[in-house]
């Protein structure tokens, strides 16, 4: 499966990247929302999982911008910290599928991907 | 005669000379400047991608004492390195704070490992204060709890932000027990402190009766006292019931006000006619605390009170205490109306808009 990470922590990012190639996913990570945002519109990943906040664009909007892609049903996993949870409500209304709260357990990470890639 | 005065040639020439170099220096002193910024940014950016890919290699394996770990020059404990050796306690930090499991783990064993200790000790026995705040940070952030007795007597600094890491450090390391240190807080705690260590222990167990608390809540140092009271509300302290209501005969406002809360909170029978029983003397934050509190807990025995109140209080008062009355029930609800037909300016606008909020 493809899955493209949008973070702006390097070291979150890297880690997130190696464990999800470790369960055999392909990987493309970007720590700016516009890019990500390009990169999405470009190569239809099959999962996307982005920070709230960002550079360039944030989360909401690149949660926006998935759901708007009729042609494939890409996922999106919201990752937010403490005190964001009316930015993940709203993510959730524009059509996240997951969230998950800083500090967290990249296994935990990794069961909800694998959950969430079940329902492609 | 021409009385017209000129500089003097020669004074001119040594003013276009100190000018010149002048402008030379400030040339130089700019290109100096952005040469240095321009290599600590370069440094940075070769420490990142360093740093990134090595840690990537390492925090997701099972690290134990057999482990040969491969440390880069870069981290090697040498005197040269001390900049990027605690750019690699800043990002160790940092990722500790995003991720939790095995990667959480594994940045305290690379911490060590790495001999970074020495880093935030360094921090930490600094005479600056915004450098020892720093190294307190970083040592209960990678949980080095051998270390607090050592920083337990700044959890009382004069320096606030030293006193806030050390108290933030002694609970991270001691939970509920590290409240210890106000048994000795002569300084104040701000209030964001105060939320601060509220939200820390909120996930831990709280213990079933604070030992302490009866002299936190007869300290001398009203913050504590207000503290503890926080506590007692919080954690429902019974035991303490007492001091709690002392509290309320404070001389300090503050503590009256927590006093109210923390009583409320403790659900006492008696706790609303003891409250109504300050109403007159209060200031007008505390009335409105008071109002606050009996839209919690007032019933119709609280009626007479809060219509007295309704009738001759101001604006925000009114409204207070409309609340507290309609949230009686039925029979509040009824009182609020009659009121509002007896005389409508203001008292139907009031009744409507509590409709309203009932509504919603």
């Amino acid at each position: 499966m493809k899955i493209l990470i949008a973070e702006d922590d390097n070291l979150v990012r890297k880690t997130i990247e190696i464990k999800l190639s470790k369960d055999g996913h392909e990987i493309i990570s970007l720590a700016e929302g516009k890019a990500a945002i390009e990169n999405i519109n470009t190569m239809l990943p099959d999962m996307v999982i982005t920070d709230i906040m960002l550079p360039g664009a944030s989360g909401l909007e690149i949660v926006s911008t998935v759901k708007n892609i009729t042609s494939k049903d890409i996922k999106v996993i919201v990752l937010s910290t403490m005190g964001q949870e009316n930015i993940v409500e709203e993510a959730f209304k524009l059509g996240a599928d997951e969230y998950i709260t800083k500090p967290f357990s990249l296994t935990e990470l990794s069961i909800r991907v694998k959950k969430l890639m079940s329902r492609v | 005669m021409n009385n017209q005065q000129y500089i003097d040639p020669e004074a001119l020439i040594i003013f276009i000379y100190i000018f010149g170099g002048l402008m030379v220096c400030m040339i130089l002193l700019t290109f100096i400047f952005l040469r240095a910024r321009k290599k600590k940014w370069m440094i940075k950016k070769q420490l990142d991608e360093i740093f990134d890919n090595w840690l990537g290699e390492w925090i997701l394996e099972d690290l134990n004492e057999d482990t040969q770990l491969s440390i880069p020059p870069t981290l090697v404990d040498t005197p040269g390195n001390a900049y990027s050796r605690q750019y690699a306690v800043d990002q160790l930090i940092n990722t500790k704070k995003n991720l939790i499991g095995i990667a959480g783990q594994n940045t305290v064993w690379l911490y060590e490992k790495l001999g970074l200790k020495k880093i935030s000790l360094d921090n930490f026995h600094s005479r600056q204060w915004f450098l020892k705040a720093k190294g307190i940070y970083e040592l209960y952030m990678m949980e080095q709890k051998d270390m607090q007795d050592e920083l337990f007597p700044y959890t009382n600094s004069s320096n606030e932000y030293v006193r806030t890491e050390a108290q933030t450090a002694i609970l991270a390391f001691e939970g509920f027990e590290g409240l210890r240190f106000f048994n000795t807080l002569t300084h104040p705690i701000t209030n964001w402190q105060q939320i601060k260590l509220m939200e820390q222990l909120r996930p831990l167990d709280p213990p079933g009766i604070f030992e302490d608390m009866p002299n936190w809540l007869q300290s001398s140092n009203p913050m504590v006292v207000q503290f503890a009271l926080k506590l007692a509300g919080e954690y429902q302290q019974f035991q303490v019931l007492d001091c709690v209501y002392k509290c309320l005969g404070s001389e300090h406002p503050a503590i009256r006000e927590q006093a109210i809360i923390a009583l409320v909170r403790m659900g006492d029978e008696t706790s609303a006619s003891a409250i109504i029983e300050r109403y007159n003397n209060e200031t007008k934050n505390n009335k409105q605390t008071i109002l606050r509190s009996l839209y919690h807990v007032a019933s119709t025995n609280e009626l007479p009170f809060l219509l007295e109140v309704y009738e001759t209080g101001d604006g925000d008062t009114k409204l207070l205490a409309a609340r507290a009355i309609a949230h009686i029930g039925p029979a509040g609800m009824e009182r609020l109306a009659a009121k509002g037909q007896e005389q409508p300016e203001p008292y139907e606008q009031i009744y409507l808009h509590i409709k309203s909020e009932i509504a919603r």
